[in-house]
């Protein structure tokens, strides 16, 4: 048994594996893995620049930490 | 690379009782998580912008699920608080609501008895002694209020003829209570005194769904280690539209 997931190539050339969406203070967050290593994941957000969207990296330390900490929440409940 | 199905990542090995984060000394177990979180910093703001562009792709199921835990598991064994109290305290609720569902079930589970296996059907033969089933609810458990003890009879009735049992346990419950009502408080005998299930559901102003919910809501909280009296009230106002 199979399952669809959305994949996303980033700048260092890899593809990875869409694992979760949030939207934090309308902000919208991608939480990506490495399809071929689970435990390499990372985060970023979608920005519109010209009529198109674009994944953009966080700002710092602290946005990262508070998306780990709603991606906590929203999956513990 | 480790298998991230060979973590242990259950409570008990992550989190001290008291809900702090355990310390390792087992880097096999937890390998550096500290370094881990900062790859995932680094990963996160040091990058450059990329377009947008999905596509999809199949993937064994359950690879969400397991990509998800890892990254749970990464933040939590790192030793960022992201919950971990709170994670500790949900997992005691689920273990609670175990108990709870427990208790209430055992005027079922007291009352039924097994006949054997039906290779056939591939199912079991049970009966249920509806009378005791009756009695019990209306008489046991008396630490929950009356529609707890119902639903815990609702929920652990096989799903064959559910509710065609649970009219008869209704129909019992009735005449027990027409037989002694001052044996009886005014919610039992609210709650209780109806000919079937769906005129109980009825007369709460409640589908089955809004019930289960409503009624799942109050086993968790009394699953809560300092049970809230004024929490499961509410909430039993709510399946009561109000009136309790």
């Amino acid at each position: 048994m199979n399952e669809e997931v959305n994949i996303i190539t980033l700048d260092d050339g890899k593809d990875y594996m869409v694992t979760d969406e949030l939207v934090i203070n309308n902000v919208k967050y991608l939480l990506l893995t490495n399809e071929d290593d689970v435990a390499d994941f990372c985060i970023r957000k979608i920005n519109n620049i010209n009529n198109s969207e674009y994944l953009v990296g966080l700002n710092n330390k602290d946005e990262v930490l508070n998306v780990l900490k709603e991606f906590a929440k929203k999956n513990h409940d | 690379m480790e298998d991230i199905n060979n973590i242990d990542y259950t409570i008990d090995s992550m989190f001290n009782s008291d809900g702090t984060i355990k310390k390792r000394t087992d880097t096999k177990v937890i390998p550096n998580e500290n370094n881990r979180v900062n790859k995932v910093i680094d990963k996160s703001t040091k990058c450059r912008p990329v377009k947008n562009t999905k596509k999809s792709r199949q993937k064994p199921r359950g690879t969400s699920d397991l990509a998800k835990k890892a990254i749970i598991f990464i933040a939590l064994g790192a030793g960022l608080t992201i919950g971990a109290h709170e994670f500790k305290t949900q997992t005691d609720i689920y273990k609670g609501t175990l108990d709870v569902k427990g208790d209430i079930g055992t005027s079922v589970t007291s009352n039924t008895e097994y006949y054997g296996y039906n290779q056939n059907e591939e199912k079991p033969y049970w009966d249920y002694d509806t009378e005791n089933i009756a009695k019990d609810i209306l008489n046991e458990n008396k630490e929950y209020d009356i529609d707890t003890r119902i639903y815990g009879c609702y929920t652990h009735l096989n799903e064959y003829q559910k509710e065609e049992f649970m009219d008869g346990i209704f129909k019992k419950m009735s005449k027990l209570i027409s037989e002694a009502p001052e044996n009886y408080n005014e919610d039992e005998i609210k709650s209780c005194l109806h000919s079937s299930f769906s005129e109980y559901l009825d007369s709460k102003g409640v589908t089955l769904e809004d019930y289960s919910k409503i009624m799942e809501k109050v086993i968790r909280a009394y699953a809560k280690e300092e049970i809230n009296e004024e929490e499961i009230s509410n909430l039993l106002g709510e399946l009561n539209g109000g009136s309790r």
